[in-house]
């Protein structure tokens, strides 16, 4: 008797069906190797030495997300713009050893790419890391302890009145009293705290019928009592490396779009244009900030909150103090 | 915030107007005080700013574009933090020319490990546009002091007079 055996259908993998690509485009085996030690053991990392041989997986996926390392060589292939404008490109996380103001430009000319980690960065790995995790939602954006080692003491304040942000001022004093740092340090990082405590009150829409920021409607001299809905969150500590400043506001109205365009407008205009834009800052204070840090992220919740974190390195020399090239991260929450 | 910290004091030696700025240029700082008619040359003492901010800043750039073409303008004493921005800023000076006589540059001596601060004058420093950086004793113990910032930005100012 002739028996037929029916074989069972083969059923797909689920695992490997649902399993997150990350694509690097870089020939440097060195990053794969660190990013294979980076990423979770469920994604699988796609590595493509070239442009030319990631092009199909771009077009194909459009929402893979992307570590480059855009080299000088890959800033210049044919249809790099074009394929990162198709591309969910606020996916990508740009890797590159060029000039602070190159690297400027390339996230100014490509919109959708909101990090920026060099590959000189102090703690690179431990850096990109914390960028992947923040950015593929494996951990919370908020807060300052992802800058500073687990050991460090974190001054947790909050802002009920602009007038009195003196307190604050106070506090911070005290701390920076604790650090040995170079002379200008603590004028530095006391005017960082003042900007974002400015940008934080006057950002918000306390008439939010009207859409009108209280930037406005007041002067930066001017006392501003909060509600209790807009009080500001302020957070200060230091390890044996940095010191981190990180200032929420409790409005969000701050947009990566134009966080990036003032801090570039002043780079490249050397301020040419530095004016109150529409009632908006002129992007004088970022500006500064990012000139005196080594690391700036920013975390937005459109229309709930805004995070702006500056990390400082610790220096009892000024001329060693700012790593060659620096690192900028947006990380943007999308409301539910 | 509260209003200025900003103090002005002002006279009037052989046609020229003497300022000195004292405390910090803020949202708040008021310049209406200074006038400069019948004035040909306005000296800028900052020698007292001990902080400047991004509201400081736009309020001081309208201040000095509104200053008549033909003064001649000195800044004297400028601290770090004034160097910092006209190095910053392109149009910290409002688009005028102004004449850089003196700073403070930051050194550092090894020995000590100590910061010191040395004033330095332009007419010492700069010589057909090219600066040469100095190399001043310690005042504590004589050693030899090393510029303590990078040298190409913090002296790049010297080169817009």
């Amino acid at each position: 008797m002739k028996t037929t055996v029916l074989q069972r259908p083969q059923q797909p993998d689920k695992t490997a069906r649902t399993r997150p690509k990350v694509l690097l485009i870089s020939d440097c085996p060195k990053l794969s190797e660190a990013l294979v030690q980076i990423l979770p053991t469920q994604c699988e990392l796609i590595v493509r030495p070239n442009l030319q041989d990631a092009r199909s997986i771009i077009q194909d996926n459009p929402h893979v997300p992307i570590i480059a390392d855009f080299s000088q060589k890959l800033r210049q292939s044919e249809g790099l713009s074009l394929l990162l404008h198709g591309h969910a490109s606020n996916n990508t996380v740009f890797i590159s050893d060029e000039s602070d103001e190159e690297n400027l430009r390339f996230m100014f000319e490509h919109p959708g790419v909101l990090n920026l980690m060099p590959k000189s960065f102090p703690d690179f790995t431990a850096q990109l890391k914390i960028v992947l995790l923040k950015k593929f939602g494996q951990r919370s954006i908020w807060g300052t302890q992802y800058y500073l080692s687990k050991k460090a003491a974190v001054e947790k304040l909050r802002l009920y009145s602009f007038s009195g942000h003196g307190t604050v001022l106070m506090s911070l004093h005290q701390k920076l009293a604790q650090v040995k740092a170079f002379r200008s340090f603590n004028d530095r990082a006391q005017t960082i705290a003042m900007e974002l405590m400015m940008n934080a009150v006057l950002d918000a829409h306390p008439d939010t019928a009207l859409k009108n920021q209280r930037r406005a409607q007041h002067n930066r001299n001017d006392a501003v009592k909060l509600n209790k809905s807009e009080q500001v969150f302020i957070e200060f500590g230091f390890d044996e490396k940095n010191f981190v400043i990180g200032i929420t506001d409790n409005h969000g109205t701050l947009k990566a779009r134009d966080a990036m365009q003032r801090i570039y407008r002043c780079t490249s205009l050397g301020s040419r244009e530095m004016r109150m834009v529409e009632n908006r800052g002129a992007g004088i204070g970022f500006f500064m900030m990012y000139g005196w840090t080594s690391h700036m992220i920013f975390n937005l919740e459109p229309g709930v909150r805004t995070e702006v974190i500056c990390v400082m390195p610790l220096s009892r020399r000024e001329k060693y103090a700012l790593p060659p090239h620096k690192a900028l991260n947006f990380f943007v929450k999308k409301t539910a | 915030m509260s209003a200025s910290s900003l103090t002005i004091v002002k006279n009037v030696s052989g046609g020229a107007l003497m300022v000195s700025f004292v405390g910090q240029i803020d949202a708040g700082a008021d310049y209406s005080s200074l006038q400069f008619t019948g004035v040909s040359k306005a000296v800028f003492n900052f020698q007292g700013i001990n902080l400047i901010n991004s509201a400081g800043i736009q309020k001081w750039v309208k201040f000095m574009e509104s200053l008549p073409d033909e003064l001649n303008i000195v800044f004297e004493v400028c601290p770090a933090s004034i160097v910092n921005q006209i190095n910053l800023f392109a149009n910290f000076t409002g688009g005028k020319k102004v004449e850089f006589t003196s700073f403070i540059a930051p050194f550092f001596c090894e020995k000590c490990d100590e910061e010191n601060d040395m004033l330095l004058k332009a007419k010492d420093i700069v010589s057909h546009g090219d600066v040469t950086v100095p190399t001043p004793p310690c005042p504590t113990c004589g050693t030899t002091m090393e510029f303590d910032s990078i040298e190409d930005k913090y002296f790049a100012f010297l080169k817009k007079g």
